[in-house]
């Protein structure tokens, strides 16, 4: 009897081991699943899921000649830095060695010090703007920094031939504030006076008497920095005070979120300059951009939010490295990301900037194009002459 | 920067009058009932969450308020019931515990069925009155009205009521009150009920102006517990009053201190009250005259 | 009227009344005097329906009460004059006349009226709030309150605690007057003249339980009342 025991556990293991022919490979990510920011969170962990899914179906995704079955192990970091490193230190404890996030700016910084203490672990951030989480060597970005944000409301303004503007600033917003020096250098090399300078904070609900004052000061343009359902009460305010002049906004703001908070009558002609964006790549018909909104909605029955697309290319810059390195050693992926060109990667939806030599990353941080986008009826619509160059494979 | 002030002061009563109409449902329960009834900030966010469902399938918004509220009252007889009622003799640790639990219980189940997203109600009201010396939304003298109403119909409900009669001797002296033959368990309903009645209009109402989202209730439900201490716990009239210098101070720091300053003044004033008149402006004494 | 029947009650772990009997007669009056601490507030307490009756039985007009709400015995005719007075401090007089009729509805012009003729300093201070008024005029405005409220029988605790000697005077000529229309009254009283003015019967108690009773003239002149009051 025991021996028939034996005999059936061993045969069962074997049976076991033999359906291991394919290899697995985890990846980590942090996103906020669950808490006030899981809407942006929870669309970037599904789209890592479907990339996942479509890879393995076709036979898994080939490495060094072996044929590997993605699996995504996520960290839930509800957009707070505790939760998040502990989320973090959760994915090292199960072993896993590439990591796909943060989303939220408050996160990124808190966990860095971690990254940079763990060479066998690499990380693609996918959405924070924070200064100074990414370090080029295991640490790299492909969402943009906050100086692309302000860089792009500066053009606009100098494209306009705007002269005085007043600034808003979610103050708990760690890329807003990082880079504000920077910010107000840059418009006063522009020719741009700061008529006055304001703050609010995430969840705050009345801005009255921040916008009294700055459209006392009879700017010629307001600069919202933060996120959009506070976007949507202070541009609705301040017409309600009596602003008028340019409205501009520096935040990624789909416009289910916009029209949410706000009737969309009274969001007509405000400008959002920000790195070009999921519903951008749809709108401007980049194939990439469409298949992926097409099998995401086939597969969760929903729309992609806009940061979908940061965590789909993520996902293929990070495996297309592995190929090339034939393998899952971090180091080995790492040195292959800094020679990687934008021309290498499939299936990526945003066109990167080329930096030298046609790089996809310099310094571990890659260059998403931004754009001024107006409102109009019930959407974003490009401004006149917005075109786009498609710089990678389509 | 003085000529900004009639704007100025005009910000502070528009947004003092949202919190005294979330501070006078939350200073009633405590003046009668000594519940520290934090979950008052999810009453509101119900408020705010049911009409934006109603207006959602078409009812006409201001039939959407009334329903929306009277659901409310609802909640808040069963949280009562099933909350507070049963550790009634427990302490105020309990009470303070038990209160934490039910506002974290109602955000999740908002959560689950409305999701995180802030949204809107969208204004009924979108007029803007301009005078030489100030512009304020239409939809804000509304909510300054309604906060002025509430607190009149919850005085006659108090003072020229039988049951109002029996809800202020509750408050007084609860012993004395059994002994007149009042029985608890009314008072109790009665009061949650006209609690979350009130909070429901003002999730209702301000719904329309601020976004709603499951968490929308922390921040105001703190800024009422500092108008209850400024005014008076269980003082209506010091509800109001609270609200609005609280609205007024905390516009003044940020148009003319700092914007970055908000915050600090709300609590500034609340640390100077309790050194000042640890009972309030208006006198914990007082409670529901 | 009222029979209590080894009641035990106390508070918690602690147990205050172990197995007292009482009786008060249709129209009876009945004292109870004891140290203090002895348990005679409880007893109140427990009458009334505030505290639970943990063993024995309560009979009023001949049903058990013992497992009935304190808002249902009131309806039925027990009403307090709790300890302490414990009027209600920010309601004018005449609103505290109206919580003694709560039970009644709508207060009559006509019980108030009965009120003010018995006690005329009530009528004379009838806006002014309750808080204001003096421990003698809080003490008959206690009494008036009950009044109001119609009772059968009258539980008085401790009705002249801390009052000058003319506020007991009028306290004692009310509680006189009660008695003659017919009110049933169980006075817990240590002061003895009160006592042995108003009270016809007497129970003397000690750490929760009876330790003497009889006619109240023979009891109180006796040396048990003596021992149990200066502690001998
Ligand atoms: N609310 C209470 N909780 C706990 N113990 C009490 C309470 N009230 C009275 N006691 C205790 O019960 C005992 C009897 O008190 P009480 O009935 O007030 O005595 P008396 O009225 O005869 O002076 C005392 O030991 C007292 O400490
Ligand atoms: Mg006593």
């Amino acid at each position: 009897m025991k021996r028939l025991l034996a005999t059936a556990a061993i045969a069962a293991l074997l049976a076991g081991g033999s359906t291991v022919q394919a290899e697995e490979l985890v990846l980590g990510e942090i996103h906020p699943i669950t808490g006030p920011a899981s809407f942006y969170g929870l669309v970037m962990s599904q789209t890592l899921k479907m990339n996942a899914e479509q890879a393995n179906a076709a036979g898994g995704i080939d490495i060094g000649g072996k044929k590997y079955q993605i699996s995504i192990d996520t960290g839930d970091d509800q957009a707070q830095a505790t939760k998040g490193v502990a989320a973090f230190r959760k994915l090292l404890a199960d072993n896993v060695h590439f990591v796909i996030g943060p989303l939220a700016s408050a996160v990124a910084p808190a966990i860095k010090p971690v990254i940079d203490a763990r060479p066998d672990v690499l990380q693609i951030i996918d959405g924070s703007i924070a200064d100074g989480v990414v370090n080029g060597k295991n640490s790299f970005r492909v969402q943009a920094d906050a100086d692309t944000y302000n860089d792009a409301a500066i053009d606009y303004l100098k494209s306009k031939g705007i002269k005085s503007s007043a600034i808003l600033t979610d103050r708990g917003h760690q890329g807003f504030r990082m880079s504000e020096q920077r910010m107000m250098k840059s418009l006063k090399n522009a020719g741009v006076n700061i008529a006055a300078q304001e703050y609010f904070q995430m969840g705050d609900t009345d801005f009255s008497a921040q916008i009294t004052k700055l459209a006392a000061s009879q700017s010629e343009a307001l600069i919202l920095r933060g996120y959009p359902g506070e976007g949507a009460l202070i541009t609705k305010q301040a017409q309600q005070l009596g602003y008028k002049g340019q409205i501009v906004w520096e935040m990624g703001a789909p416009p289910s979120t916009v029209m949410k908070n706000i009737p969309a009558t009274q969001m007509d002609g405000v400008v959002n300059c920000i790195p070009r964006m999921m519903a951008d790549y749809i709108r401007l018909n980049v194939p990439n951009a469409i298949k992926v909104a097409d099998a995401f909605h086939a597969r969760y029955g929903k729309d992609a939010g806009e940061n979908a697309a940061f965590s789909n290319d993520a996902f293929w810059i990070l495996t297309t490295a592995m190929q090339k390195a034939g393998g899952v050693e971090p180091g080995k992926v790492a040195a292959v990301l800094k020679d990687l060109k934008v021309t290498d990667v499939p299936n990526l939806i945003i066109q990167y900037k080329p930096q030298e030599n046609g790089l996809l990353f310099k310094n571990g941080q890659a260059h998403p194009p931004s754009a001024c986008q107006i409102w109009h009826g019930e959407n974003w619509a490009s401004l006149p002459g917005d075109h786009l160059d498609l710089t990678t494979k389509n | 920067m003085i000529e900004l002030l009639p704007q100025q002061l005009v910000n502070g009563l528009a947004l003092g009058s949202s919190y005294a109409l979330i501070a006078l449902g939350l200073t009633l329960v405590f003046g009668v009932l000594q519940i520290p009834n934090f979950p008052h900030g999810e009453l509101y966010m119900l408020g705010a969450s049911f009409t934006y469902v109603l207006v959602g399938y078409g009812v006409n918004f201001w039939l959407a308020v009334p329903i929306a509220s009277l659901g409310v009252v609802l909640v808040g007889i069963l949280l009562d019931q099933v909350g507070y009622r049963r550790i009634d003799r427990g302490g105020n640790l309990s009470l303070m515990i038990a209160a934490l639990a039910m506002s974290t219980v109602l955000q999740q189940v908002a959560t689950l069925l409305w999701g995180a997203e802030p949204h809107t109600t969208r204004t009924p009201f979108t007029g803007i009155l301009r005078t030489p010396y100030f512009s304020i939304g239409i939809y804000q003298i509304v909510i300054f009205a309604a906060a002025l109403l509430c607190w009149l119909f919850v005085w006659l409900v108090l003072h020229r009521s039988r049951l109002g009669l029996a809800i202020r001797a509750m408050a007084q002296n609860r012993t004395a009150a059994l002994l007149m033959g009042i029985e608890l368990t009314w008072v109790r309903i009665a009061t949650f009920a006209i609690g979350a009645l009130i909070g429901g209009i003002a999730g209702s109402l301000l719904g329309a102006a601020f976004p709603i989202y499951p968490t929308m209730g922390l921040n105001p439900v703190l800024k009422a517990f500092v108008i209850l201490v400024i005014g008076g716990v269980g003082n209506l009239w010091g509800a109001i009053v609270g609200g609005f210098l609280l609205g007024i101070l905390e516009i003044l720091v940020a148009g003319y201190i700092s914007s970055q300053l908000q915050d600090i003044g709300t609590f500034a004033i609340l640390v100077v009250v309790l050194i000042i008149r640890p009972n309030g402006l208006f006198g914990r004494a007082e409670v529901l005259r | 009227m009222l029979e209590i029947e080894e009641l035990s009650a106390g508070y918690d772990r602690l147990e205050v009344l172990r197995g007292v009997n009482i009786t008060v007669a249709d129209g009876g009056s009945v004292v109870v005097m004891g140290a203090n601490g002895a348990g005679k507030s409880t007893l109140c307490r427990a009458i009334s329906g505030l505290i639970e009756c943990r063993r024995g039985a309560i009979r009023f007009d001949g049903a058990d009460i013992s497992r009935v709400g304190t808002s249902e015995r009131v309806r039925r005719g027990i009403v307090q004059v709790p300890e302490g007075r414990q009027v209600f401090p920010q309601m004018t007089v005449k609103e505290n006349l109206r919580l003694g009729g709560w039970i009644h509805g709508k207060a009559k012009e006509a019980a108030l009226r009965e009120i003010y003729d018995l006690f005329p300093r009530l009528e004379e201070r009838q806006g002014q709030n309750a808080g204001l008024l003096s421990g003698g005029e809080q003490q008959l405005l206690a009494l008036g309150r009950a009044m109001m409220g119609r009772p059968k029988l009258l539980l008085l605790d401790e009705p002249t605690q801390g009052l000058s000697p003319v506020a007991i005077e009028q306290v004692a000529e009310a509680l006189i007057s009660i008695g003659r229309r017919g009110v049933s009254i169980l006075l817990v009283e240590q002061n003895l003249a009160l006592a042995e003015a108003v009270g016809r019967y007497a129970y003397v108690l000690e750490t929760g339980r009876c330790a003497a009773e009889g006619p109240a003239a023979e009891l109180l002149s006796s040396d048990v009342v003596a021992a149990s009051y200066l502690g001998h």
